[in-house]
């Protein structure tokens, strides 16, 4: 039987090796998948040990801070260690990140200062370097674009503040900004300089180690009820479990991403498999009678023809992942990027054992039992070339009485000729379709539509974001008006509530606002309202109460509605100016200003801060940082939309390979007898591309609009997993239905190259045959 | 009157494998073909009948000499353009007949008329009148070839062949495959269109199929060992019949 297996394998040695080359691609997205989703939470928490990081961090106002809160905490249940240290923390304004500025909650830490918990680890340095000396975390390196040796500038209230970046350092605390907080390791001298100024609050910063096994969220609830009994604001309070959820989210998302398109795959390799493997029945159906009647029995003819494919199957496998090493490290340096730590994947035996088998099993099932045809054949009616399962061809499109011209007819015959092959490339394409259309839809709403995106992932997009001078608010607000400019009286600020902090939006009247957030119920409307974030929808409802505390006095708030914020993980919360300022006396001087379409939004940014700089504070081209973090996204998702184009393609032309190769095998003589009548090669080689078009079509067209539906179902599920429960992606129908046209037309194209060797099909050696 | 030339090949070379296994079919071969003629090729198995045969029709390339169709020179053409030449001028009817299997026999027929004349309902009406002169009446005309006798096979067959009205068919052994009964009719349909003006060469080994020629050529050894006029087919000519018999003893039959 070895040599019938051999015989079988040489025989379509192309199509076994395109077979091959899907299934090491299926192999190679799954082992990545697989290997960053078992080895990115492990190295998240390997990283996390090494570094002995606290699980539960909070600071405080050093000015506020008692000497019994640290005995406090330290006699809790189940907290093993604390640790105290100091910290300045401002609000600052980070210039020059990815070309804009980005305002981010910061730590400035003494990089000096002896620590047992929450460790840092220098992953980089410069023996270069200054009087202003900072060590930056990976998050910033990365995604900021800022290296080491370089200046990196804040403005803090309008005062400048120029570091040099002489390291980079890897911590599990503060390491990314999914958690709101960042954190920056300063020179002893550079320290030393802000320490006293006024820019900054000082804070003190408590960590805690909990006990193997203790209920992080419960022990984190504890801490900050020992606070607010104390009477004390917190700056913040957070938890491992929270911050290595933020810090993984992109990664988790991509890694399931990846999953599935390796399934989508191995879906396409599989119905690809047994289409070759019916045909190839079909087409030796006298070889097989031939075999049977010299005694081959039906379990052997079925296994030499299901041994090549495990064989080629489990090579292609073993090929993918080995490749995937290649890709893992690219694929988790990008990932790296948004989680701020890095590692480095190992070779995972559990991830390439699940790949291999998984895949080998599923083929081989589907493979067998569309071989089992073989067991039906009876040797002198498989001589005949009788195919028992097969029915006599029906004479679809009679050229006498059908409409339209014999060509189109010819050409819908040969379409119709063959059920398995149709399905196969409906399946094909219906499957590719869905990944172009969500490709492209994902594409139109990054690039095309970006405010459908960023509104999507952020909050409110104004063009400016100016803060008056004290006392110039309404100077300010008179010239705005003169310039015609719409101003929105918003701010965010840190506020506390039950457990912990959260970033709260103050606004005089969300109906101005350009981006809705709310996605149940409605924005507070007036001092004692409040909308919260969805990460509180499981505690609340509508109508709850939700208290906050500002400057150390409490507002309760009833909940009115539920918004939304990616960059928050849904713990945010908002109300308005009048609920703001029951809890405060330092009035909301910042304003969003809102230009007119086409406006000069630099030169106006230019006209407030060198023509009224007496009347602002601060003002920032908020359109510039939109547009900055939409080219960062649009980069990032334009590489993964081109190379899911790329692999996209790669199938079709595989699959069409397959397909070509089965046609031009199964229908030689057909062509030579055509040939001999007078079809000259161009002719055939239309016809033979023409009748994979209607199927091709009826399947991208049928998957384009039902991806009206599919689509926003999707992209509901990945931002619902980010933390937006409401999307505004628009599906444009157009889109869809260019898509489908392009694959169709791919489809035609390569179908044309891959029948060119009908041109060497000759009509007498056939006839000799 | 003098008959007039409608193919005429010149010094035709034709070689099949390399080294060892190379084969030499013929080295010089010279014919002509009259037109309206009804022209037998006979000779022993490996003699290169079919090869010559398709050589003349352009459906195979000699490896030297020259094949003049119609006036024209084919042995230069490339594949596309001998493709075109032999819509118009060539039909063929194969020993193993080659209808295609997932088309009724009027969908096969259409298929190689609709190369020459766009025009449906005429190509439609040519089949029909084609298909009632071979005697397949129009219930099976609808069917599969898979459904059908081979006799009526091959007679679907020669419309095929006529359809584009060639100006010569060629029969490669059309009734090697048919019992005696449906061989007669397959070889009415020959004789009546060979009567009607149609040029025919037809390669066989029957001596009763032969019978249906007004010529036959006898080749051996890669030349024109013999070259039989027997004059218009007859049913029941005996003299044909003898000099036919004659012919072949004499070239060794």
């Amino acid at each position: 039987m070895g040599g019938l297996v051999l015989h079988n394998l040489k025989k379509s040695m192309g199509s076994f090796v395109s077979f091959g080359i899907v299934m090491a691609l299926t192999a190679l997205i799954l082992n990545t998948a697989l290997v960053l989703l078992f080895q990115t939470s492990d190295a998240y928490d390997a990283l996390f040990d090494e570094l002995n990081t606290a699980e539960i961090s909070a600071a405080v106002p050093y000015m506020a801070d008692n000497d019994n809160i640290a005995g406090d905490i330290a006699a809790l249940k189940s907290v093993q260690k604390t640790e105290q240290n100091e910290a300045l923390f401002a609000s600052a304004a980070l210039q020059e990140f990815q070309g804009a500025e980005f305002t981010m909650n910061t730590f400035f830490y003494r990089l000096s200062d002896e620590r047992e918990l929450s460790l840092h680890k220098i992953s980089e340095e410069t023996e270069n370097g200054g009087e202003m000396n900072v060590y930056i975390p990976l998050y910033l390196s990365e995604l900021g674009g800022y290296k080491v040796g370089e200046p990196i500038r804040y403005i803090i209230d309008g005062t400048e503040y120029k570091f040099t970046v002489k390291g980079i350092v890897s911590e599990m605390q503060y390491g990314n900004y999914g958690t709101g907080y960042i954190g920056l390791y300063l020179s002893d001298s550079a320290y030393g300089k802000i320490l006293n100024d006024e820019n900054f609050t000082q804070v003190k910063e408590y960590l805690v180690k909990t006990t193997k096994n203790a209920d992080v969220a419960s022990v984190k609830k504890s801490v900050g009820k020992i606070f607010k009994d104390d009477g004390i604001p917190t700056i913040s309070l957070m938890d491992s479990v929270t911050s290595k959820n933020s810090r993984t989210m992109v990664s988790t998302t991509i890694v399931l991403f990846l999953t599935a398109f390796s399934f989508i795959v191995l879906l396409v390799s599989i119905f690809l498999s047994r289409f070759k493997v019916k045909n190839t029945i079909e087409e030796e159906i006298n070889e097989m009678g031939v075999l049977k009647g010299l005694g081959y029995t039906s379990p052997m003819l079925m296994l030499s023809q299901v041994i090549p494919y495990i064989v080629v199957c489990g090579v292609g496998l073993i090929a993918g992942v080995a490749l995937s090493y290649g890709l893992i490290p690219t694929v988790s340096g990008v990932l790296a990027v948004q989680s701020g730590f890095s590692y480095a994947p190992a070779f995972d035996i559990s991830a390439a054992l699940i790949t291999v088998v998984t895949i080998l099993v599923i083929v081989f099932i589907f493979i067998l039992t569309a071989a089992r045809k073989i067991k039906k054949l009876e040797p002198i009616n498989a001589i005949r070339g009788i195919d028992p399962l097969k029915p006599i061809a029906k004479n679809r499109f009679p050229l006498d009485t059908s409409k339209g011209s014999v060509g189109l007819n010819l050409v819908l015959k040969q379409a119709g000729a063959s059920v398995g092959r149709n399905v196969l490339l409906f399946t094909v394409t219906f499957v590719l379709t869905m990944l172009l259309a969500f490709t492209s839809v994902l594409l139109f709403n990054v690039n095309v539509r970006p405010e459908n995106f960023l509104t999507t992932l952020s909050e409110e997009l104004p063009d400016v974001k100016v803060k008056a001078a004290e006392d110039k608010t309404d100077e300010l607000l008179s010239l705005l008006e003169n310039e015609k400019v719409k101003a929105v009286k918003y701010g965010i600020s840190s506020m506390e509530y039950a457990d912990g902090n959260i970033p709260t939006i103050i606004c005089e009247d969300f109906s101005q606002l350009e981006n809705d957030i709310i996605y149940e119920g409605s924005h507070p409307a007036n001092s004692d309202e409040i909308a919260i974030g969805s990460a509180f929808a499981e505690d609340y409802g509508m109508g709850d109460k939700f208290t906050l505390t500002q400057d150390g006095t409490k507002h309760e708030f009833t909940v009115t509605g539920f918004i939304q914020s990616v960059n928050s993980n849904g713990l945010i919360a908002e109300i308005n100016d009048e609920g703001y300022a029951k809890m405060t006396d330092v009035p909301l001087e910042t304003f969003n200003l809102y230009l007119e379409d086409g406006a000069d939004i630099s030169a106006f940014v230019k006209m407030l801060e060198y023509d009224h700089f007496d009347c602002t504070a601060s003002v920032i081209n908020a359109a510039k940082e939109t547009e900055s973090m939409q080219m960062m996204y649009s980069s990032l998702i334009t590489i993964v939309a081109a190379v899911l184009f790329i692999i996209t393609v790669f199938i079709v032309m595989l699959i069409l390979y397959v397909i070509m190769r089965s046609m031009l095998t199964s229908l030689k003589t057909e062509f030579g007898i055509y040939k001999a009548m007078g079809f000259t090669s161009s002719q055939l080689i239309m016809r033979t591309a023409g009748s994979i078009t209607p199927v091709v079509l009826f399947g991208a067209l049928v998957s384009s609009l039902l991806g009206i539906f599919y689509l926003p179902m999707i992209f509901n599920g990945i931002f619902g997993v980010l933390g937006a429960v409401k999307n505004n992606f628009e599906v444009p129908v157009f889109l869809l239905i260019v898509m489908a046209m392009i694959l169709t037309a791919v489809n035609i194209i390569i179908s044309m190259i891959l029948c060119r060797p009908i041109k060497k099909i000759n009509p007498y050696s056939l006839i000799k045959e | 009157m003098e008959k007039e030339i409608i193919i005429s090949a010149r010094h035709l070379k034709k070689v099949f494998g390399s080294g060892e296994n190379k084969q030499t079919v013929y080295s010089d071969f010279n014919i002509d073909i009259y037109k309206g003629d009804f022209t037998v090729i006979m000779g022993a198995s490996g003699a290169g009948k079919s090869t010559l045969m398709y050589s003349l029709s352009g459906m195979d390339k000699p490896d030297a000499g020259t094949v003049t169709f119609c006036g024209t020179e084919i042995t230069g053409m490339n594949s596309d353009e001998l493709a075109v030449f032999r819509r118009k001028n060539c039909g063929f009817v194969f020993q193993q007949i080659y209808l295609i299997d997932k088309m009724s026999l009027m969908d096969n027929v259409i298929t190689a008329g609709s190369l020459t004349n766009k025009n449906k309902k005429e190509i439609t009406d040519k089949a029909n009148d084609l298909f009632e002169m071979v005697n397949i009446p129009p219930a099976t005309r609808q069917k599969m070839p898979s459904l059908i006798s081979g006799g009526e096979a091959q007679r679907a067959g020669i419309v095929r062949a006529a359809i584009n009205s060639p100006s010569v068919i060629f029969g490669d052994e059309p009734t090697g495959a048919l019992n005696s009964n449906n061989s007669d009719a397959v070889l009415d349909v020959f004789s009546k269109l060979n009567a009607g003006g149609q040029s025919v060469i037809m390669v066989t080994h029957d001596k009763k199929s032969a019978l249906r020629g007004n010529r036959v050529v006898y080749i051996k050894d890669g030349e024109i060992f013999g070259d039989c006029e027997l004059g218009t087919y007859s049913a029941d000519d005996k003299e044909r019949t003898k000099k036919l018999e004659d012919f072949l003893a004499k070239m060794g039959w």
